[in-house]
């Protein structure tokens, strides 16, 4: 494995732990530096407010020239959301830029929490929801957060 | 176009990951080749044959880019890096050298964390030492040390990014018509890996690395084939009374190459 790499992910730990963004937290296995759990928190004003959703990301030695595959572990209902728990966000597919760190990514997911883009669905009902009728995506929203609780 | 004929996200998605699976095959940077295949690949479009045609005629060889957005960044620095190893000893490749290594310094100056660029000037630090090599330039560029040559195309679009943030009386003028500031710009046309390059890129390149770059440029006129020569704003400062190494490259719509023209 590239030594860059390493060093960076090593970099991007110590930062998530002295220096953590608000309502996002996140370390690597303790068998493989590689694989990292994540949380992110649900943000406040919300519907996602209280959840505690978690996240899978997989590095490899390209990184940081190429992003890491990032996952929900959670069960989401969100636009830019794939059943499986793959994102549609830009900034991991086709935008990505190498000075973005874990803490950079986490907060990006984040803010995507806060901001759906549904021109861009991932999971076309709630997508279609967000923007038709906001009650009851708040609704389906509000059953994620619940689960999230007890996995 | 209808709602209906446009494909899902999903499907461009796939679209995207088939293209790009097709590309990632090629190597990154090619071995030196004839111009056959180039001249043979606008057979029916008259026009830019004849212009491959006199390239043929005017260069030795060329070598292929991968296509993969990244091509202007990896062409120049597999040709940079093999210009300072074949011109190690010429004050040129000094001067060059001292360029590059004062980029650094404009990369802190503009706002960058020096223990983030640090890391991505690692490689390209490496092939400005004396002991670099056939061998290790090989290796930088080899399909299987991938992250190595990606590493220095990620430096170098900073290293762009900074050049746009230091003397931004100069380029303004061609960013602000389609872009707020140069930041915004920054943000979406040079930050981002696989992102192409514009004219402003490879000027930036040029005055930041002190490099004269020359691009033969295929395209469909009606004139014979075009050089495009960017040179430095800011000179070397080495004795301009005899000529320098130049880094030649090949232009199509959308990709650049590099060509060989003693």
């Amino acid at each position: 494995m590239s030594t860059t790499a390493k060093r960076r992910l090593m970099r991007d730990f110590k930062k998530l732990n002295t220096d953590p963004p608000e309502g996002v937290s996140g370390a690597p296995c303790p068998d493989n530096v590689l694989v990292w759990n994540a949380v992110i928190f649900g943000p406040e004003e919300t519907p996602f407010e209280d959840g505690t959703f978690r996240l899978i990301l997989t590095f490899d030695e390209s990184y940081p020239t190429k992003p890491p595959h990032v996952k929900f572990v959670s069960k989401m209902f969100h636009p830019n959301v794939y059943a499986n728990g793959d994102l549609c966000l830009d900034i991991l597919q086709n935008r990505w830029s190498p000075t973005y760190d874990t803490a950079a990514i986490l907060t990006s997911i984040q803010s995507l929490l806060h901001d759906p883009n549904p021109n861009s669905p991932a999971n076309t009902e709630a997508a279609r929801l967000f923007t038709e009728d906001k009650k009851a995506y708040n609704r389906r929203v509000r059953e994620t957060v619940e689960e999230s609780w007890v996995e | 176009m209808t709602e209906e004929t446009r494909p899902t996200d999903q499907e461009i998605l796939a679209y995207e990951k088939t293209i790009a699976a097709e590309f990632l095959a090629a190597p990154l940077v090619g071995e030196a080749s004839s111009f056959d295949a180039l001249i043979s690949e606008y057979e029916n479009n008259p026009k830019i044959h004849a212009k491959t045609l006199q390239l043929a005629a005017k260069a030795q060889a060329m070598r292929c880019i991968r296509k993969d957005g990244n091509c202007f960044y990896r062409a120049l620095s597999y040709a940079l890096c093999e210009a300072l190893l074949n011109y190690k000893t010429l004050p040129w490749a000094t001067a060059v050298r001292n360029r590059v290594l004062a980029t650094r310094t404009t990369l802190v100056d503009t706002g960058y964390d020096p223990m983030i660029t640090e890391d991505f000037f690692e490689p390209l630090n490496e092939a400005l030492e004396p002991d670099f090599s056939a061998a290790k330039l090989d290796e930088f560029f080899s399909k299987e040390k991938e992250y190595l040559s990606d590493t220095i195309v990620c430096y170098l679009r900073l290293a762009t990014a900074a050049e746009l943030k230091k003397n931004r009386d100069m380029y303004e003028a061609f960013i602000l018509d389609s872009y707020p500031t140069i930041e915004a710009f920054i943000a979406n046309q040079v930050e981002p890996m696989g992102v192409e390059s514009d004219q402003i890129h490879i000027v930036a390149m040029a005055n930041a690395l002190g490099v004269t770059i020359n691009i033969a440029d295929l395209d469909s006129s009606d004139s014979d084939l075009n050089f495009h020569d960017i040179s430095p704003m800011f000179p070397l400062e080495i004795d301009s009374s005899v000529s320098h190494p130049v880094l030649n490259f090949l232009y199509r719509p959308g990709h650049y190459d590099i060509v060989y023209i003693v």
